[in-house]
């Protein structure tokens, strides 16, 4: 299912649910886990921005430079072994990337062929969650101790739905979780009544619910009132989309898998 | 130019219009108005910053010659002010200083003496930032001693975000500095803005009389803030050895003085003494003897003058012209004594709730503006209210400096805790939690200060 899993870690959040997800995930399947630091951009630009008056661009530079080495050195020296021992499973490999949070990741993504994004979701950085947006595989968006006894999986008229079904009952196997299943016909888009049915039948499964309602909403109450430990949504493309999945990762109190 | 920007833009020239066309109260002359308009501008412009804070502080040097406050030679004979020679001196004998590498071992040492617990290691740090920033710019400190303090951490093997020990000592690093700025005219440039101005005012305050008043503001704000810090982040237990062992490591691997680091050392020492001895005994001015010792410090360090120029931030400059002339402009306008008046007469001319009033209005606005704006901005109100209350108006202005400089809780309060932020040790929610407490302790230190001490040595 994923065989090559990347956890980001950015310097300011040290990502212990994302860790302890990996770490489940990799001891249930072949997964292999590679983890990347992120010395990002956006800290030390706002330093020269904050400190433009008070220090000299000269000593921007030299303290930039002293703190990349600095963060490169606590990466393999410190974090390394921490992650490791919070995910309990040893990492393939280390990088330590610079520039902004979203492009660095989605370089690493592309470059080493990822199969899976596991990061956790912070509104007190200075971060931007493009990724969320851009990425051109999974991301999971994770919350809770990393085990996973019960899922939701919500296709929608609004979204592909090519994977997440797919996903959502290799998750239910590999975790041996209970699913349940919904399908939701959003005002926003066409009423498809055929796509539920022709989903259930090649994926061979019951829908346990089909709606009509807004997908979002549709979405949050049903998380709240099931207690998910994880929710799988596919690529929903209603406007303002980007805005609604960073809701989903700061509203829901599950761990959000969203299938690109 | 996107909404924000425009946004940005616009507040401060729409409140400057608004309050110039305002109906003026009786008791408020036309210039008082017009610098309350600019002190708008001002305000809201240092907080936005639509532009780099030294052209805020060009705009607000010329705004009261356009709108007709001032004339030609008043506006630009305030930015002659000797303060801001001083300043250059300053960053001058900063600069030299860097070139001998001793803040490393300043450090090192105050980590390796104290480093008997864990607790004593986080007030090490805080030691080592608060003293190096006695006679430099804690801004140009934090930025020295940052990288030092991380080369350790990441030495001991603390892991970022949850070790307690490295939040304490990376957060006390910044907050060292800040108390630590205080202490004399050479720690941060409000520092000199309050020299500066009370020097318009006619009073005279020299290196040592800054000393005596804010020593034991530094000394306890030190304590309450490392007592704030070990209680917010309980250090967890490490091994000691290890961590000494390190730091015994780090301090015989840096480079020996050599002859020419020895002697600036030596200069620097007898600049200091001269710093506190010649203004005191024979009237020099602070300015003459940090540009003359700026010069040897400069010609001993062997640098280069582009060199030199590239280590001045020049932008602190214009906006140390900008905020001295504000300053001047507000109280020689009368709008200092107008705003004076009404606030004395809501806080019906207590001393206790005026004086808790300037100090929470500094901190607050210090908060979240930069310190010099904060304190440019509040000096001549200070200044004003104190006059009123028929104390020394000196004490009204020290408040301000001393208040406008500690600040604590958010990233955009001071340069100096963002930069301690970017090492990743600590998340903007530890800032925040440190931040409040050590600002009701400050708060509660400067009060009892000037509440009790000043007024034991004449102050008041």
């Amino acid at each position: 299912m994923f065989r090559k899993v990347l956890v980001t870690v950015p310097m300011e959040h040290f990502p212990e649910k994302a860790l302890k997800t990996a770490g489940e995930l990799s001891r249930r399947t072949d997964a292999k886990v590679y983890l990347s630091y992120i010395i990002e951009d956006n800290v030390f630009n706002e330093v020269s921005e904050q400190a433009d008056h008070v220090l000299s661009d000269r000593e921007m530079e030299r303290f930039h430079e002293r703190m990349v080495h600095q963060h490169r050195k606590m990466a393999r020296k410190v974090l390394l072994p921490e992650a490791e021992r919070v995910m309990e499973v040893k990492a393939r490999g280390l990088s330590v990337l610079t520039g902004l949070f979203s492009d660095a990741v989605q370089k690493e993504v592309t470059d080493r062929k990822m199969d899976l994004i596991i990061m956790e979701y912070d509104t007190y950085n200075l971060l931007n969650y493009r990724i969320m947006d851009r990425s051109p595989v999974p991301v999971w968006i994770a919350r809770g101790g990393g085990r996973i006894g019960k899922i939701g999986l919500f296709c929608s008229n609004l979204a592909p739905n090519e994977r997440s079904p797919e996903v959502a009952l290799n998750l239910r196997k590999v975790f041996k979780a209970r699913l349940k299943t919904y399908y939701i016909n959003d005002p926003k888009g066409k009423m498809d009544e055929k796509e539920p049915r022709e989903l259930a039948r090649s994926h061979r499964f019951k829908w346990t619910e089909t709606a009509e309602d807004k997908v979002d909403s549709f979405i949050y109450s049903k998380a709240r009132s099931e207690d998910f430990d994880l929710i799988v949504i596919g690529r929903i493309s209603k406007r303002g989309y980007f805005h609604l999945r960073s809701r989903f990762a700061k509203r829901t109190d599950c761990s959000v898998l969203m299938i690109h | 130019m996107d909404g924000k920007r425009l946004f940005k833009f616009a507040l401060p020239v729409l409140l400057l219009l608004v309050i110039l066309l305002l109906p003026r109260p009786a008791d408020l002359s036309y210039e008082g108005q017009a610098m309350f308009a600019i002190l708008a501008f001002a305000a809201s412009a240092f907080l936005l910053q639509p532009v780099p804070l030294g052209v805020t502080g060009i705009v607000i040097l010329v705004l009261p010659l356009i709108i007709g406050v001032t004339d030609v030679k008043e506006t630009f004979e305030s930015f002659g002010n000797s303060a801001v020679f001083f300043l250059i001196g300053a960053f001058i004998i900063a600069a030299a200083i860097e070139t001998t590498d001793i803040h490393k071992k300043v450090s090192l040492h105050f980590l390796r003496i104290v480093g008997r617990s864990t607790r004593l290691l986080v007030l090490g740090t805080m030691l080592s930032g608060a003293t190096l920033s006695f006679i430099l710019p804690q801004h140009g400190v934090i930025v020295l001693i940052v990288p030092v303090l991380m080369f350790t951490i990441v030495s001991m093997g603390l892991v970022p975000l949850r070790s307690n020990l490295a939040k304490a000592m990376m957060i006390g690093a910044a907050y060292g500095c800040t108390v630590g700025s205080l202490a004399t005219p050479l720690g941060g440039a409000r520092n000199p803005l309050t020299i500066g101005f009370l020097s318009s005012q006619g009073i005279k305050m020299d290196f040592l009389r800054w000393m005596i008043l804010s020593m034991p503001i530094v000394i306890l704000s030190l304590f309450a803030v490392w007592v704030v810090l070990i209680m917010i982040f309980p250090p967890e237990r490490i091994d000691l050895k290890m961590s000494k062992r390190t730091i015994r490591q780090e301090v015989k691997e840096l480079p020996r003085l050599g002859r020419r680091s020895w002697l600036i050392v030596v200069a620097l020492v007898l600049l200091i003494v001269a710093f506190i001895m010649l203004p005191t005994f024979w009237d020099v001015e602070i300015a003459l003897i940090a540009l003359v010792g700026s010069i040897i410090l400069f010609i001993m360090s062997g640098m280069r003058w582009d060199e030199l120029e590239a280590k001045i931030p020049w932008g602190i400059i214009l906006l140390y012209g900008g905020a001295i002339s504000l300053g001047i402009h507000l109280a020689n306008s009368g709008a200092a004594v107008w705003l004076a008046e009404n606030i004395l007469e809501a806080t019906h001319g207590s001393i206790l709730i005026s004086l808790a009033l300037l100090i929470l209005l500094t901190k607050l606005l210090t908060e979240i503006m930069s310190n010099t704006a904060a304190v440019s901005i509040l000096l001549p109100i200070g200044f004003a209210v104190f006059t009123e209350l028929g104390l020394p108006p000196e004490m009204g202005a020290m408040l301000v400096a001393f208040s406008g400089g500690l600040a604590f809780m958010f990233l955009i309060s001071t340069p100096g805790n963002l930069i301690s932020f970017s090492s990743g040790y600590f998340s903007q929610k530890d800032l925040f939690k440190a931040g409040v407490l050590a600002n009701l302790a400050t708060i509660a230190v400067i009060l009892l200060v000037a509440y009790t001490y000043w007024k034991m040595i004449g102050v008041w």
